[in-house]
């Protein structure tokens, strides 16, 4: 018997590059946002003004950005973009909320 | 993602080009406009056109007029005013009535005490400096995300630029005109590109870091906490924005020029370049005092702010070290200190950016053209019509937009708009027009001819409409109007120009073709590189 496979219908190579394009850019701001809120937290707890540490984060908030864009489109695996891009930001973001 | 970086990066690159070339080029070209926004501005404001004052009283000079035109409009939650400069001769006053979207600029002459009569225009700072960072997309600040979003893709395309060349510095002095189009197109986008690339990288990153508070508004949340209140906390030290609500009491305005005095002994060798009254005419009105920065390359947020009605200090901030970094990087981008060398040298790696984004599009667009035309695919002539649109559609509209200004009288109405509304809606019905125009003729000859007759014909109108033909505006020392029209004297040459060159070209073409004169084999690209396009 001859097994015909087509793949799922989720491996088609637009819907993966979709995803990515989706996941680096929207994903990609989320994770720098919750990094620039988290850094300017941290620095600001290692002594530096508030206000100071908020917009040293916020600058550097960019540099992070473009890093996990770049980071993006150069990995194999789309799993890690996911993970990267919309799991960490989810709870880097919940203690932030609360 | 691909096998290699390189090939990765290769996609990435052509493909966040095709998507952001269209916007990236508007952006750019109307940044390189805002160069010489108030120049524009005495161009499109002829009343504007006077001598600069040589001293000025707050309290003398412009306070009564202010009140007087405020005097019917009871809702003003602010005014302000910028002192004349070299560049804005007259005092730019600004008022913004409680819960208007925006505020209202007139320009007040010094000298004569009345306010110049209403020049109906946006012109260069209130229409071509707001369409370089906003495109003037209000709703839910969609206009800054997409130009953000466009500025960090620029940033990826310079990345992944630099990745996928293997002989970048070879490239620097690489430029083949005589060869193919196809040849000389990517020649011309890599050494513009190459060239320009530390310019085009700090202008895309501090275009990004001028608006930390847009683009990350919850920056502060770790350390201040989520509330309002924490956010209000976090402006005043971070900014020294200094606020208190309204008393519902009527109140009289101190001496401004107190206010001013006091303020420049606590900035040595400093002067005051703004002042904003807040509440006016209440009881708890406050008066903001902010220091100049036109020797400076920092903008600086130094300010003092006075109660408005006892003239005492109640707040004063000095910009402190990492803002003044964030406001260092703001002041590369604005270039809003006083240097006209380094004006010009903006002005020319603006081009120069221009020019590589174009490059870039026709390129995409001429790899393409053979295996698209084979295989029956519609992509290379949608892309040819966005790149001629976006490209020489943007500079026709602006050019149709000058020409509006100097054709239209003041105070005419009409489909529901204002003198300046109409202004920029012939802008973008002009601009909606060049883009059907490509679509029925997608070949970049007419477009450039009418850009060349366009430019001809607004210089020639400012001569004819006001009176300052070139000559005669540098003899006045009108060095903002001389230089507009000189510039467009120049382009519609260059325009014409080019023009003449591409209709000799395209009759060439039509005549009957060498063989082999125009294959794959004249272009000197190796086979490979055309298989590896997607």
């Amino acid at each position: 018997m001859v097994l015909v496979m087509t793949p799922p219908v989720f491996f088609r190579p637009w819907l993966l590059v979709s995803l990515r394009v989706f996941a680096a850019v929207f994903g990609g701001y989320w994770l720098s946002a919750a990094a620039v809120a988290w850094g300017g937290r941290a620095l600001a707890f290692v002594g530096m003004d508030r206000a100071e540490a908020v917009v040293l984060a916020a600058m550097l908030g960019f540099v992070v950005y473009l890093l996990v864009l770049l980071w993006a489109f150069a990995v194999q695996r789309l799993r890690w973009v996911l993970l990267a891009c919309a799991v960490a930001p989810l709870v880097l973001w919940w203690p932030l909320k609360a | 993602m691909k096998d290699s970086l390189r090939a990765s990066y290769g996609w990435l690159h052509t493909w966040a080009g095709v998507v952001l070339g269209g916007v990236l080029f508007a952006i750019f070209w109307m940044g390189t406009l805002s160069v010489f926004d108030r120049e524009i501005d005495r161009w499109m404001m002829p009343d504007t056109r006077i001598e600069q004052p040589a001293a000025l009283s707050w309290d003398k000079q412009v306070v009564g007029p202010v009140q007087s035109l405020l005097a019917d409009k009871p809702n003003v939650a602010q005014w302000g005013a910028t002192v004349p400069s070299e560049r804005v001769p007259t005092m730019r006053v600004f008022y913004r009535e409680a819960n208007a979207t925006s505020s209202i600029t007139r320009h007040l002459d010094t000298a004569k005490g009345e306010f110049v009569p209403d020049q109906g225009t946006l012109a260069g700072t209130g229409f071509i400096f707001p369409f370089h960072f906003m495109l003037h997309i209000k709703w839910e600040r969609v206009g800054y995300w997409i130009v953000g979003a466009a500025a960090m893709g620029m940033l990826v395309l310079m990345v992944s630029g630099v990745i996928i060349h293997r002989k970048i510095f070879a490239e620097f002095f690489t430029f083949r005109p005589r060869k193919q189009l196809r040849r000389s197109t990517l020649d011309l986008h890599n050494v513009s590109g190459v060239l320009g690339l530390p310019f085009h990288f700090v202008m895309a990153l501090s275009g990004l870091i001028i608006f930390i508070g847009i683009y990350y508004p919850q920056a502060h949340v770790g350390a201040y906490g989520a509330s309002p209140k924490a956010q209000e906390q976090y402006n005043l030290e971070a900014r020294g924005a200094y606020k208190r609500p309204k008393a519902n009491a009527p109140g009289e305005l101190a001496s401004i020029d107190a206010m001013v005095r006091e303020a420049e002994a606590q900035w040595p060798g400093g002067q005051a370049f703004f002042v904003r009254v807040w509440h006016p005419g209440d009881a708890n009105a406050y008066v903001e005092v902010r220091r100049s920065y036109k020797h400076d390359v920092t903008m600086h947020l130094d300010r003092v702010t006075f109660d408005g009605t006892t003239g005492a200090v109640l707040h004063r901030f000095s910009t402190p070290p990492v803002g003044g970094v964030q406001r260092f990087i703001s002041g590369i981008h604005f270039i809003q200190f006083e240097h006209w060398t380094l004006r010009w040298l903006y002005f020319a790696a603006g081009v120069l950016g221009c020019i590589m984004i174009a490059t870039g599009m026709m390129f995409w667009v001429e790899s393409r053209r053979k295996a698209h035309l084979a295989r029956q695919l519609p992509g290379v002539r949608f892309v040819e019509v966005l790149t001629i649109g976006s490209v020489s559609g943007i500079i026709i509209a602006t050019l149709a937009f000058f020409i509006a200004n100097k054709l239209m009288p003041l105070g005419i109405e009409g489909v529901g708009l204002q003198r300046d509304g109409l202004e920029m809606a012939v802008f973008y019905a002009v601009w909606l027009i060049t883009f059907g125009w490509a679509w029925a003729s997608p070949r970049w000859q007419p477009q450039v001819r009418a850009i060349g007759v366009l430019c001809l014909v607004a210089a020639l109108l400012n001569g004819v409409t006001t009176g300052d033909w070139l000559h005669l505006a540098i003899a006045r020392g009108q060095w903002g109007v001389a230089g507009m029209d000189a510039m467009l004297l120049a382009a519609g040459a260059l325009a014409l120009g080019v023009a003449m060159k591409l209709a000799a070209r395209s009759k060439a073409s039509e005549e009957p073709s060498i063989p082999g004169g125009r294959g794959i084999a004249a272009t000197g690209l190796p086979q490979t590189v055309h298989q590896r396009l997607p």
